[in-house]
Order: structure tokens, then C-alpha cells, then sequence
């Protein structure tokens, strides 16, 4: 806010005021973010011009109150949808060792954030308190069910699709002839169950068990030393 | 390093084959750690159990139907606006109910119906 501040007073007792308001506690998603910021823009500038009665409770509360919604927005919108979509198409370019996926990847994304991020920006400011009432109360609500309902099944796609785990357990009869293919019975059940299953147990071990990303990897280094050692992951490579 | 050249890159090969533990290992790690990456990004969406129910329709239409990912982001989407509707209609539904929006003129026919049967209940019941 300081560019602002700086541009809407000349005091500098003003600016010191102005600027005091904007220390209380903020945090949110920072591409939709900016939509908040937009909006107490033309808050603040409607203060420094004196044509609304505009005090730091309304400026701070509208951020406090928009800062949840927008976040909740964000990480399914972001996060959960325009992420993996981009990283799966670049990852599609980027098989066999090609540079393209991660070029294109830098590109697009910080394209759309830009941009996005300016576009966002200017609909705050020119929406000003007309977007509160769109972003809190029903409509909000309906809108934050939605988009985590898609990106949830986004994520479930991109799982699916680029995350892999596969059994090599097999049982062999007395010939030597394998009559029991784990990983065919388990596909006949549910195709990607497995990988299903890890993703499941890492989110558990995760949001409930409250143990950090950096734990539950390690906790899969284990996992997958003990399969292979009773020959339940295999990944069959040969130089 | 340069030095070394093939001799090294054959000890290597020796002394880690594909087929020994150690390597067997990486690789199995390496196809298991992406899992911790969804499920990061899964903490952020997945609040309660029946949240899985879109994450697993998302799997299930990759993996079982071999849709791709922009394919059933659309599908998706889809999803999104119907349920999105769905709640707007609930809403305006219990804007009419608490007769808010009496001066409401393009109300919708499924609301207006409701609100016409609560009515005629309402005056039954007085009646009796």
C-alpha cells in the first residue's frame, strides 16, 4: 500500500496514519489477493479525498472479512485447478527429456499471474464495496463450494493421470508360472487403486495426524525400502 | 571429473546394479513421493471425508476412462456451475420463505411453485 499511500497524502503525519492502518494481521492467496487490496485502494483513496467517511475499522474489517473467502477461493481456484492443469500439459511436453514443458511453464504462468493479478486488481478498484457483497453471504458460499468441488476432481484427475504406484507382487504356481498378478486383480478392482491409497494415507497422515510433508516422506523412503524388500514394489528397470 | 570418464560411470553400474536393493529403492521412492505432493495440494480442499467424493469422481474418470486433464477439467466445470446453481436456487428459495423478496418480479418457476404450495398450506392450516 506504501506506493499509494505515498501518491494520496502529502503529510507526512498522514501518511504515517494511513500507513498504520494497513499493519493489522493479513494473509491470503496471493493471485485472487489482489482483488482485496483493489478494493481498500479505492477505500483509501476515497478517505485521502474526503468524499466518503471511511475509517481503519471499515478498511481493516473488509480486509479481515474478505481475507477467508478469498483465500478459500484461491487455493481450490489456483492452487488446485490452474497449477496442476499447467503442469500437466507441461509435463506432457517435457517427456523424453525436452526443456519445452518447463519454458513453457515459466511463460504461461507468469503470464497469467501478471496479468491475472492486474486484472484483479482494477475489478477491486473499480467494483470497490459492490464486491463484498458478491464474495460474503450466500453467493460467496455457493461459489467456494463450487470451485472446491472442481478442484477437487482436478487434482483427482491429475493424480490419476501422472502419479503412478504399482505392485509387482505376484504368486507363482509350482511350474514357475505366475497365477496370481497382484497388480491385475487390484486393477480389476479399481484401476489406480493404489496410488488412490497413498494419496489417501499421505492426506491422513497429513491434515489429521498433523505430521509435516517433510516426515511423511521420509516415512515412504521406509515404505518403499521395506517393499522392495519383500518384493512388493519392483520398478523393473534395467540399465 | 572428466578424468574418470567410462570406467567410472561402469563402477557405478557394478556396484549399484538396477536390480539391487539400494537402486530398486530409489525408484520406488521416486514413483511414491508425488502421492505427498497431491496430497499437500489435497489438504487444501479435502475438510471432511465426503470431500473425497470429487477428488475420487476426478480419479476415476482419469484412470477408469482414460479421460485426459483439460477433458475432465471441463467435465469439472460442469460440475461446478451445476452445483452452483443448485445453491442459488436454495438460496433464493429461503429468500422468498422468510418473505424478503415480496417485490421480486423475475422470480423462478420452481420457487414461485414452492412458495404458491407453502402459501396454500399456510391458509389450510389456518382455516382448520
Amino acid at each position: 500500500m506504501l506506493p499509494l499511500v505515498e501518491d494520496l497524502y502529502d503529510n507526512e503525519d498522514d501518511k504515517a496514519k494511513a500507513m498504520n492502518t494497513y499493519t493489522a494481521f493479513f494473509n491470503t492467496e496471493p493471485q485472487l489477493g489482489t482483488l482485496i487490496v483493489g478494493i481498500t485502494a479505492g477505500l483509501e483513496e476515497a478517505r485521502a479525498s474526503g468524499t466518503e467517511d471511511v475509517d481503519d475499522e471499515t478498511i481493516n474489517g473488509l480486509r479481515a472479512g474478505l481475507m477467508g473467502p478469498i483465500a478459500g477461493i484461491g487455493d481450490s481456484l489456483v492452487v488446485g485447478t490452474v497449477i496442476p492443469i499447467l503442469l500437466g500439459i507441461a509435463m506432457g511436453m517435457s517427456t523424453g527429456g525436452s526443456p519445452l514443458g518447463a519454458i513453457f511453464y515459466i511463460v504461461v504462468w507468469n503470464l497469467f499471474a501478471y496479468l491475472g493479478m492486474r486484472f484483479l486488481y482494477f475489478k477491486g478498484y473499480s467494483l470497490g464495496t459492490k464486491a463484498v457483497e458478491f464474495l460474503i453471504g450466500a453467493q460467496g458460499d455457493a461459489i467456494r463450494e463450487s470451485v472446491s468441488i472442481l478442484g477437487g476432481m482436478v487434482i483427482g484427475a491429475v493424480s490419476a493421470t501422472w502419479v503412478s504406484v504399482t505392485t509387482s507382487l505376484q504368486l507363482l504356481n509350482e511350474a514357475g508360472e505366475p497365477y496370481l498378478v497382484l497388480q491385475d486383480k487390484l486393477n480389476e478392482v479399481f484401476p489406480g487403486l493404489l496410488t488412490a491409497v497413498f494419496v489417501i494415507a499421505c492426506w491422513f497422515l497429513m491434515a489429521k495426524k498433523r505430521m509435516s510433508p517433510i516426515k511423511v516422506m521420509l516415512l515412504l523412503v521406509v515404505v518403499a525400502f521395506v517393499g522392495v524388500l519383500l518384493g512388493f514394489f519392483n520398478p523393473g528397470l534395467v540399465y | 571429473m572428466c578424468k574418470m570418464g567410462t570406467s567410472v560411470v561402469e563402477l557405478i553400474k557394478t556396484t549399484l546394479p538396477m536390480d539391487g536393493i539400494a537402486m530398486k529403492t530409489l525408484f520406488t521412492v521416486g514413483s511414491l513421493l508425488p502421492c505427498v505432493g497431491i496430497a499437500i495440494l489435497l489438504k487444501q480442499i479435502v475438510k471432511q471425508v465426503t470431500d473425497f467424493i470429487p477428488y475420487l469422481f476426478g480419479f476415476t474418470l482419469a484412470a477408469s476412462m482414460g479421460i485426459n486433464l483439460v477433458s475432465a477439467t471441463v467435465i469439472a466445470g460442469m460440475f461446478a456451475v451445476i452445483n452452483y446453481k443448485i445453491k442459488m436456487l436454495s438460496v433464493s428459495r429461503a429468500a422468498v420463505a422468510g418473505g424478503y423478496d415480496d417485490d421480486e418480479e423475475d422470480i423462478c418457476v420452481p420457487c414461485f411453485l414452492w412458495w404458491r404450495t407453502y402459501m396454500t398450506m399456510r391458509t389450510t392450516k389456518q382455516r382448520l
